[in-house]
């Protein structure tokens, strides 16, 4: 009797080899570090000042909530930026001379929605045939 | 961390914007300068967070206020939302029209909060790091970073000088905190 080497065949007796199957998902609360690239609502929530600090530093948000106070600490210095002195003096120089026009208000600029373009001209298209009929008459 | 600052507009400040405009219309051309200060800072910090380049946020801003002298006869409203939407556009047409190659402003004029050499070295590169992240996004996004997080402004004060809703602000803030986040939290986090 040969011995059976054919790799794809089992014997009835030997036990079905097990399946590797992918490791379930573990919950999101298990996580040590939130997902990468996700800003997770309560660090927008904090950020937005509608939370305390306090309330987002858990453990899990930690490493979040050191790397928007850095972000923060720069952005600080930017907001508490000015003008650069002669930036006021280069603007007033460069003004003309005569003072600005005043805009009457048949002189300014009018927006019109198509929908009330649409409408404006039916009405006037309406009135005219309104007036021809009474002319008719 | 709450970032919204006050902002300068108030009722009273919005009437003696008219009464300066009213001043300036009958021949008072300096009096514009009382404008100019009184807003220069922040449209100057929206261009400069927009744009990443000093030069460019003052040709903006020069730009910008000569600009609005010579229709100063059509502003019907707040003249600091007038005022800032001329210089937003500026900004938005200066990024449509011009490909960048890195730019990064020099603050050798502002004062450092960094009390070390070694946190301004730190700085100097989270300052070029964040200016290539902040390059990165897309307009609007950064529009909204920079009027959320560098102006300090309050959500219904960015709306009404956007003319969009509190909501639509919001996520926009959240997406551009997200970019942020993914591009520069392995360096810095």
């Amino acid at each position: 009797m040969l011995d059976n080497t054919d790799p794809m065949e089992r014997t009835s007796s030997a036990p079905p080899p097990e399946r590797r199957t992918a490791p379930a998902a573990r919950p999101l609360a298990d996580r040590e570090v939130p997902i990468e690239g996700q800003t997770a609502a309560s660090i927008n929530a904090w950020l937005d000042g509608d939370v305390p600090e306090s309330a987002v530093r858990r453990a899990a948000t930690t490493r979040d909530v050191d790397f928007w106070l850095r972000i923060e600490k720069e952005v600080e210095v930017r907001r508490a930026m000015k003008t650069p002195v002669h930036v006021y003096q280069q603007i007033m120089e460069s003004l003309p001379e005569a003072a600005p026009r005043t805009t009457h208000w048949y002189e300014r600029e009018l927006t019109v929605k198509p929908l009330l373009a649409f409408t404006a001209a039916a009405a006037a298209v309406a009135v005219g045939i309104g007036i021809g009929i009474a002319l008719m008459k | 961390m709450n970032t919204t600052v006050t902002t300068p507009q108030t009722v009273d400040s919005q009437e003696a914007d008219h009464e300066v405009i009213a001043r300036v219309l009958r021949g008072d051309r300096n009096s514009f300068g009382v404008l100019i200060r009184r807003y220069s800072d922040a449209l100057y910090r929206h261009a400069l967070g927009m744009t990443g380049s000093p030069d460019v946020a003052e040709d903006i801003l020069q730009a910008s206020f000569i600009k609005a002298y010579q229709h100063l006869g059509e502003v019907h409203g707040r003249f600091d939302a007038w005022i800032f939407r001329i210089v937003a556009n500026g900004c938005k047409d200066w990024l449509k029209n011009i490909r960048r190659t890195h730019l990064s402003y020099d603050e050798d004029d502002q004062p450092s909060s960094f009390a070390t050499p070694d946190e301004d070295l730190d700085r100097t590169e989270l300052r070029s790091d964040l200016d290539r992240a902040l390059a990165s996004l897309a307009p609007s996004l950064r529009e909204a970073f920079v009027m959320k997080h560098v102006e300090g402004r309050a959500y219904e004060e960015m709306a009404v000088l956007l003319g969009t809703t509190v909501g639509a602000l919001k996520m926009r803030v959240h997406r551009a905190r997200e970019a942020l986040q993914t591009l520069l939290e392995d360096k810095y986090a």
